[in-house]
């Protein structure tokens, strides 16, 4: 009921509030004077608060005057008079008295100072204010020759964790999390992703250089305004907008080159056969190779058709690519018109070849291309309107079997099975059943090409009214965006004819080599296409106000947004429905002197997924902090610490699960049903299943509490920001997995059963630049951040033994065997506990696993949580930055600490899946008779899945720790002395060097450990060198 | 001036358009023709929602060793067939006996044998006020009593595999606390006597709209796969074999197993009537249903082998002859079954239809087969012989050629059900060579040709294999079973009584052996009740082999501790040539006294602390 009150009050001040508006219309007058005269005027900050005891001089003149308690000062002046305002904090204004008397001055803050904007949910706030918690980064340091940001973030923001899962242009992003990842099951565990205002845009449909600020938001307070989007966090991000000036050009020109940071390492011929000979051998098998065959196929004046022997990673790869970057900028504006427009380009290659044969392009190649368009206008002094418009079109060219497949496939195919082609152009290969075995050589030069049109258009409007006739300090402003994406797929691909060399008979009798074809196929490309579109639209409507009265500083808004996607390419009906959701939320900020402040923030927030009764949700947060260092107390201590903040937040914000419309029971009228009659005769009927259970669920719940420090040192040049936090989510989405099987449900319903328990903390060292000497200077910024999620509750029945529950363990465990070593001897088997439920009967060299339950027997009784999963607790990131005269170098290192991953498949058991693929040169380090190894990399090797059974599964011996430091980015340049340009036109010019994934370090050495994958057959990761000029001109 | 009044007429048209429009933003709604209250709004969505009640009978042929939501293949858990080859089917683990309470087998079916159960309540609840216009009170009766019977048989088949389950007599709601789900097992004899009954009336609604043009005894509308009269009655008298039976007639062994409230789960006293009530049931089905409903299959051929060869091999493969009451119509997944039991015949040209090879047939279930003169293979008169070669020329063969001595002169059926090294293979495509079985280690079928699929034993199951992968019925229950039954039931209570022989022979008759009797071409039949006991089973095991019949027997007899902990046994796959014929043993397997009863799943213990667990999980 309350909360009803509250959504009506607010409306209808807004409705007040505009109404006025109509009614009024204030005129301005200037006059001009000739005589020594008074200037008037207001002088407010960024955010426009009246700034208090600021000095106004009259520098021709001399003469002195402070602001007063309502930022109003007045000065006498002549005509030409030069004058001049500064307060600490604050950038100096400068003017020139030429006709107008009432001179209003918005001071800038210095950058980076306490005064500084920083950008909050739905609006700014002064730095010294926050009460929340939230980082942001220098732009400066996303700028890297990638071509997605996200890539950039981990380790550079603290709070922040992030892991690149792939290097294959086009889908080299990055997963990014806040704190973490707070929740299990189905639920999304990103953070909300704002930009210029508007979720449902992604940060790497941006160009690095248009980008003006970035900020994550990580605590209830700064996120509770956007109440049930919030409990992830957010990341806000807003695009340069213009600037009152002249026009400032800018030119970015960057040409680099790709390496795989890491490409795994296979065996060659010679190992390959052998070891699999062994395998054979310890599975009663016979070898698979004669040593006159291997010693023909390692023969280098073989005939390599007959005797293949191939390197396909090294056959398929280059050892680089390149990239390239092209970004052109302009800036400026007059009081009135001030714009923001850009153009850039980048292109990324893969490393795949192409053989250049075939008339078609088959290489793999993304190119995108951005445009941002930001105009702001005053169309009266007190009514601005933005129009930004910002988006790309790009297009990913791959070979017709992709990109991705190609090094999955080189990864997994034997290298004595084919050569890569046969003479005259001819595919080799073999058939299982009617599909060839992979050729990723043929791959990616045969199958034709396959292409990707995105683009994407997002446009802001905004209208801007100031309201100071109602009440000093009050605005208003509606936005709308528009937003729309789309994406076309273009193949051309075929299969073409495969041939096998005859085993039997390799030669014919001319002594040509016998071919058999095992597949037929086309040399004709097929054409397919499939395309998809989304859009959003978004409104908004916000009422500002902000005053200072006297010590006093308040601000408040209120702001209502609503958000719909229509899904235009849906192929049911209930997905053509537009996707909405509604948010209400306000603030209310205070501060005493500097001294004191406390913050109110509220969401509330409708959605979809719940009854029209139960439809809103409520998310209040509260903020405190206190600057001790402005207090008298502190004087004896500020030579030590000039500046020392505490703040504490407390409050919530929510989640949303579930499915839309859960609240509704829905069935399907196409379930599997039944066919009654002969094979002459007969019918079937579909069945109606339920598709849902219509529940009554509600929100996820996150109780979020922050304690930060905050303190400067050093003279303000060293700053330390600590946050402790403690997140308890509540409500998150479940199945009612207690529901008893006997009720016969098709499903289970949905219920908001689960909670989690996320505690850490992070924090930022920063040294500011330090002048070592008159040339030398040097700055220095470290973050780190630390969080463990417990699973507390998911609401499942009790578990039969305490370690196969998983509450209390962390969120990302898996289940598996505990390894106990392997067996040495006939002897251990025998009395050990019996294995044979794992895999059958397990022989000497083969893992022994603990029996958990101590009943002789293994089996899944026997597993457990081993692991910590493969987001790492720890993320770091330091970097140092030094200067000299012109020349500057920036070096930073990421880090993750206490990730592992359970490794499977191929890299697990080398010798268990297809007939045919290859091992890990690292196969060696295995058990063998001879050797009775004690901790080898691999048990005995076997050949087969049931020789294999034993040993692939989920067990310790697997997981693999995949904590790294990495070199993520080393840059430098040389700042053009002015003088070269002095004729040009040119204000400055850098040639810079820019170097991403240098190398690193890792226990884990099959393959780069960022990489999302569980046997390494993920494109790799790649280390991006580029130089690049860069040039601004007036 | 004007300019700034548009502006601010602009920003309050937007704030009243949004203020008036944003109370009923969210309030779209999907249609709500997919809503459940549409089901009975029309003939055609109470016909689907029939068939959902159907959706789940058990179709044998998409069995690929593990479990799926409509999955049977016990034929690989009795002492029939075996897919040892292949580690990952999960079924294997029921021959080691390692697995644990939440084995997936025991999840999935108990889940999946539960739907059809809550959505046939539903349906009977709710079918008589369906649309009137559409559902005339014939069909309704009709579709009424088919979700009934369906209920009663999904909750026959949860019964022989778990012992007693909680009987749901009304759709537990999904608002249900955890307090109203804590429901506990009925005990046997309740749960018997509920199937029972539900069959009756069932049986009773049916039998109430029977009319002349359209018996109820037939399905409707020829829709073979519906439940009919005879289906009520011979599940019936399916459960009360299964009541009569040792594991559930007076089984000490579960002399404990009680809800927590007290109630034995099991009766305890052994109740001899048991077997009579289940032998009236039988014979009540055949007296109303035989022939005219239902008869064996036969074949005429001049040759009398040949006939029974062919009638034993057609009756599972002709879709809803006489013989069969009933089964899963028009299988999808026919080809998976059919892969497994068709060799790998590598080499051989693409025109010949080529599987994986795997579906392995025990050498304890070929010596069961009799000889072609009707005797048991260790019987003096068989003139079995267990080593050496002789040429023969099996039933379907086009030649005589080399054939090990165990496979010379059995009966049709062993033809029917075997698939043996060195024997011509049923399609030989457009293959310019001959296309022949060789199971030897480097033949073409061998085990040299994959690291996993390749016949563990030497032998592929053959039963119910054609030519074609064409969509077919899997035959659930045929007459052949209820008179067995029949036998059976009778030899209990009433030992001597003329009829066990007699629908014996029946049986024997078709299949071509020697039937018992005291003729110049018969057996003589033992004399004890407990020999002829024996041979009621033996000729259970071969007729109805590999068709999901074996595992319960061997459990309802209690014989499964016997049979199912011998050793795997078959050819030497690891050996080429004549060490080929070498019998070698294959695998130890395991079934202790646990194995009776499948583990309710730990998952449904731990969720409701009123379910109690069977014995030994």
């Amino acid at each position: 009921m309350k909360l009803k009150i509250f959504k009506f009050k607010w409306s209808f001040y807004l409705f007040i509030g505009l109404g006025v508006l109509l009614t009024t219309a204030k005129a301005q007058d200037t006059t001009i004077q000739k005589e020594q005269i008074s200037i008037t005027g207001n002088i407010t900050d960024n955010l426009g608060g009246n700034l208090i005891g600021v000095t106004v001089r009259n520098l021709t003149s001399g003469n002195t005057v402070i602001s007063d308690a309502e930022g109003n000062y007045k000065i006498q002046a002549a005509k030409g008079d030069s004058l001049s305002a500064s307060f600490v904090g604050y950038e100096d204004y400068r003017w020139q008295f030429s006709s107008v008397i009432i001179q209003n001055i918005n001071m800038n803050a210095i950058a980076g100072g306490l005064n500084d904007v920083a950008v909050v949910g739905y609006g700014h706030q002064k730095k010294i204010s926050l009460v929340g918690a939230q980082s942001s980064v220098k732009i400066e340091e996303l700028k890297q020759p990638v071509a997605n940001l996200n890539t950039m973030l981990a380790g550079r923001i603290s709070g922040l964790v992030g892991v690149q899962r792939s290097g294959l242009p086009g889908s080299n992003s990055a997963d990014v999390w806040i704190r973490g990842i707070s929740t299990f099951g189905g639920s999304g565990s990103g953070p909300l992703v704002i930009i210029d205002g508007v979720q449902g845009r992604s940060l790497n449909d941006l160009d690095p250089e248009d980008i003006e600020d970035f900020t994550i938001l990580k605590d209830a307070t700064s996120t509770a305004v956007y109440g049930a989007l919030g409990a992830n966090g957010v990341i806000i991000v807003n695009t340069k907008r213009g600037k009152v000036g002249k026009v400032n050009l800018m030119a970015n020109y960057l040409e680099g080159i790709t390496q795989f940071t890491k490409v795994p390492e296979m065996a060659d011929a010679g190992t390959y056969m052998n070891l699999r000979n062994e395998a054979a051998v310890a599975s009663d098998l016979p070898p698979f190779y004669t040593q006159d065959y291997i010693d023909s196929t390692l023969d280098p004046s073989a005939n390599h058709y007959v005797y293949p022997n191939v390197d396909w990673l090294g056959q398929l790869f280059n050892k680089t690519s390149h990239n390239r970057r092209f970004n052109f900028s302009a800036r400026g504006g007059s009081e009135n018109v001030q714009f923001y427009t850009s153009l850039a380009y980048y292109e990324e290659g893969a490393l795949l070849r192409t053989d250049g044969l075939s008339n078609y392009d088959a290489g793999t190649k993304y190119q995108r291309y951005n445009f941002v368009s930001n105009v702001n206008m005053n169309w009266t002094k007190t009514t601005k309107f933005f129009l930004g418009i910002n988006g790309y079109i790009s297009q990913f060219n791959q070979p017709g079997a992709g990109a991705g497949a190609a090094f999955n496939n080189s990864m997994n195919i034997s290298p004595v099975r084919y050569p890569i082609m046969y003479p005259g152009n001819l595919v080799s290969g073999i058939a299982e059943g009617s599909t060839p075995s992979p050729n990723p050589w043929a791959d990616i030069t045969q199958t034709g090409y396959k292409e990707t049109f995105r683009s994407k258009i997002a446009t802001t409007a905004k209208l801007n009214q100031e309201l100071d006739f109602i009440t000093k300090g009050l605005s208003a402003n509606v936005q709308y965006t528009f937003d729309t994406y789309s994406t076309n797929d273009q193949n051309r691909t075929r299969q073409r004819s495969v041939y096998y060399l005859s085993q039997t008979k390799p030669y014919n009798d001319d002594g040509s080599l016998n071919l058999e074809q095992v597949i037929s196929g086309s040399d004709v490309l097929n054409y397919g296409h499939s395309s998809s579109q989304d859009r959003q639209f978004s409104l908004q409507g916000q009422v500002d106000w902000h005053r200072t009265y006297g010590d006093h500083d308040i601000q408040a808004m209120v702001v209502y947004s609503q958000l719909s996607e229509p899904n235009p390419t849906a192929d049911n009906y209930q997905d053509a429905i537009p996707d909405r959701q509604q948010n209400y939320a306000g603030r209310l900020t205070y501060g005493y002197k500097g001294k004191y402040f406390a913050e109110y923030d509220a969401g509330y927030t409708g959605s979809q997924v719940f009854s029209p009764s139960s439809r809103y949700a409520f998310f209040p947060s509260i903020g405190l902090g206190w600057v001790l260092s402005n207090e008298e107390f502190w004087k004896p201590l500020s030579g030590v610490f000039q500046f020392f903040k505490l703040r504490y937040s407390n409050g919530y914000s929510g989640a949303i699960g579930g499915t839309r419309f859960d609240y509704i029971t829905t069935i399907t009228d196409n379930a599997k049903g039944i066919d009654f009659g002969t094979p002459s005769d007969h019918i079937h009927y579909n069945g109606i299943n339920i598709r849902h259970y219509g529940a009554d669920v509600s929100w996820a719940k996150s109780h979020d509490q922050d304690v930060g420090v905050e303190f400067n040192t050093l003279n303000n040049k060293l700053t330390f920001v600590l946050d402790w936090f403690e997140k308890r989510r509540k409500g998150i989405f479940l199945n009612r997995a207690n529901f008893p099987g006997f009720a016969g449900l098709q499903y289970w319903p949905d219920g908001n059963y689960g909670r989690t328990l996320n505690r850490g903390f992070d924090g930022t060292v920063e040294l500011l630049p330090m002048p070592l000497t008159d040339k030398l200077s040097l700055s220095f910024r470290g973050t780190f951040t630390y969080n463990k999620t417990i699973l507390v509750e998911n609401s499942a029945a009790p578990y039969e033994e305490p370690y196969l529950d998983p509450q209390g363990q962390t969120i990302l465990t898996n289940m598996g065997y505990i390894a106990e070593g392997l067996f040495q001897s006939e002897g251990e088997i025998a009395t050990h506990a019996d294995q044979s439920g794992v895999g059958g009967k397990p022989r000497v060299g083969d893992i022994k696993y603990k029996d958990l339950n101590g009943d002789g027997v293994i089996n899944d009784l026997d597993e457990t949580f081993i692991g910590h999963g493969d987001v790492a607790p720890w993320t770091f990131g330091f970097g140092v930055n030094v200067k000299y005269g012109n020349w500057y170098i920036s070096a930073f290192f990421e880090g993750v600490q206490g990730a592992d991953r359970e490794i499977s498949g191929n890299a697990r058991s080398p010798f268990s899946g297809a007939e045919d693929n290859n091992v890990y040169a690292l196969a060696t380090d295995r058990w063998t008779p001879e050797n009775h190894a004690e901790n080898p990399f691999y048990p005995r090797l076997a050949y087969g899945k049931v020789p294999n059974a034993n040993n692939n599964v989920s067990s310790t011996w697997w997981i693999k720790d995949i904590s790294f430091i990495r070199f993520k980015t080393l840059n430098f340049g040389y700042n053009l002395p002015n003088k070269i340009f002095k004729h040009t036109g040119f204000k400055n010019a850098t040639i810079y060097c820019d170097a991403v994934n240098l190398c690193y370090w890792s226990p884990f050495k099959l393959w780069d450990p960022e990489m999302n994958t569980g046997n390494g057959n993920t494109y790799p990761n790649t280390r991006n060198i580029a130089v690049g000029f860069k040039v601004n001109f007036d | 001036m004007k300019l700034k009044i548009f502006f601010a007429g602009f920003i309050l048209a937007i704030g009243a358009a949004v203020f008036s429009s944003c109370s009923k933003f969210l309030d779209q709604v999907p249609d709500i023709t997919l809503s459940d209250d549409s089901i009975f709004a029309n003939l055609q969505n109470t016909q689907k929602y029939l068939a959902q009640v159907y959706a789940n009978v058990p179709d044998p042929y998409a069995n690929r060793g593990g479990w799926g939501n409509d999955d049977g293949s016990y034929s690989q858990l009795a002492d029939e067939s075996n897919y040892f080859a292949e580690h990952d089917f999960s079924i294997n683990a029921f021959s080691y006996n390692t697995l644990s309470a939440s084995f997936g087998a025991f999840e999935t079916l108990w889940v999946e044998y539960y739907k059809p159960v809550r959505t046939a309540t539903d349906f009977i609840n709710k079918i008589d006020g369906a649309n009137p216009r559409e559902v005339t009170d014939y069909i309704k009766a009709h579709y009424k009593a088919e979700a009934r019977a369906m209920r009663a048989i999904f909750y026959f088949w949860l019964l022989r595999l778990y012992g007693p389950v909680p009987i749901i007599k009304s759709p537990i709601p999904i608002t249900a606390s955890n307090e109203q789900l804590a429901l506990s097992r009925t005990p046997f004899d309740s749960c018997v006597n509920y199937i029972v009954g539900q069959l009756d009336s069932a049986y009773d609604e049916l039998k109430a709209i029977s009319t002349q043009s359209q018996p109820t005894s037939l399905p409707l509308n020829n829709e073979y796969g519906r439940v009919t009269t005879g289906v009520c009655k011979a599940f019936k008298e399916q459960v009360l074999l299964l009541a009569a039976s040792p594991l559930f007639n007076g089984n000490a062994m579960y002399k404990n197993v009680k809800n927590h409230d007290g109630t034995p789960l099991f009766t305890q006293q052994y109740d001899k009537n048991k077997w009579k009530i289940a032998a009236d049931a039988a014979k009540a089905f055949i007296d109303e249903f035989v022939p005219e409903t239902y008869d064996l299959f036969t074949v005429n051929d001049s040759d009398p082998y040949t006939a029974a060869y062919k009638a034993c091999r057609d009756v599972i493969s002709t879709d809803w002859n006489k013989e069969w009451i009933f089964g899963k119509s028009m299988s999808g997944s026919i080809g998976h079954y059919t892969y497994n039991a068709i060799p790998k015949l590598v080499g051989y040209g693409s025109s010949v239809n080529k599987g994986g090879g795997y579906l392995a047939v025990n050498q304890s279930m070929v010596d069961a087969y009799f000889m072609k003169n009707g005797y048991p293979i260790d019987n003096p008169k068989s003139n079995y012989k267990k080593t050496g070669f002789s040429n023969f020329e099996c039933p379907y063969d086009i030649k005589s050629r080399e054939t090990f001595n165990q496979w010379v002169d059995r009966e049709p059926r062993f033809y029917v059900g075997v698939t043996y090294n060195n024997t011509y293979w049923m399609d030989q495509g457009s293959s310019s060579k001959e296309v022949v079985v060789d199971f030897t280690y480097h033949g073409s079928s061998g085990k040299v040709q994959s690291d996993h699929d390749y016949s563990s034993t030497g032998y592929l199951l053959r039963k119910n294999i054609t030519k074609g992968s064409d969509s077919r019925g899997w035959c659930l229950l045929r007459l052949a079973q209820i008179y067995l039954d029949y036998a059976e039931a009778l030899n209990e209570y009433d030992p001597g009584n003329a009829d066990i022989l007699k629908y014996l022979n029946l049986i024997r008759k078709r299949a071509g052996v020697a039937q018992y009797g005291s003729g110049p071409d018969e057996i003589a039949a033992p004399t004890t009740q407990s020999g002829v006991r024996e041979i009621i089973h033996h000729e259970r095991q071969v007729e109805l082999a590999f068709e999901q019949v074996r595992y319960f027997d061997l459990r309802r007899w209690l014989e499964a501790t016997d049979a199912l902990n011998q050793p795997v046994r078959g050819m030497d796959v690891d050996a080429d040539g004549d060490a080929f014929y070498n019998e070698k043993v294959i695998k130890n397997i395991s079934f202790t006294q646990r194995c009776y009863l499948w583990a309710i799943p730990s998952i449904e213990v731990r969720k409701d602390a009123n379910l109690v667990q069977n014995l030994g999980w």
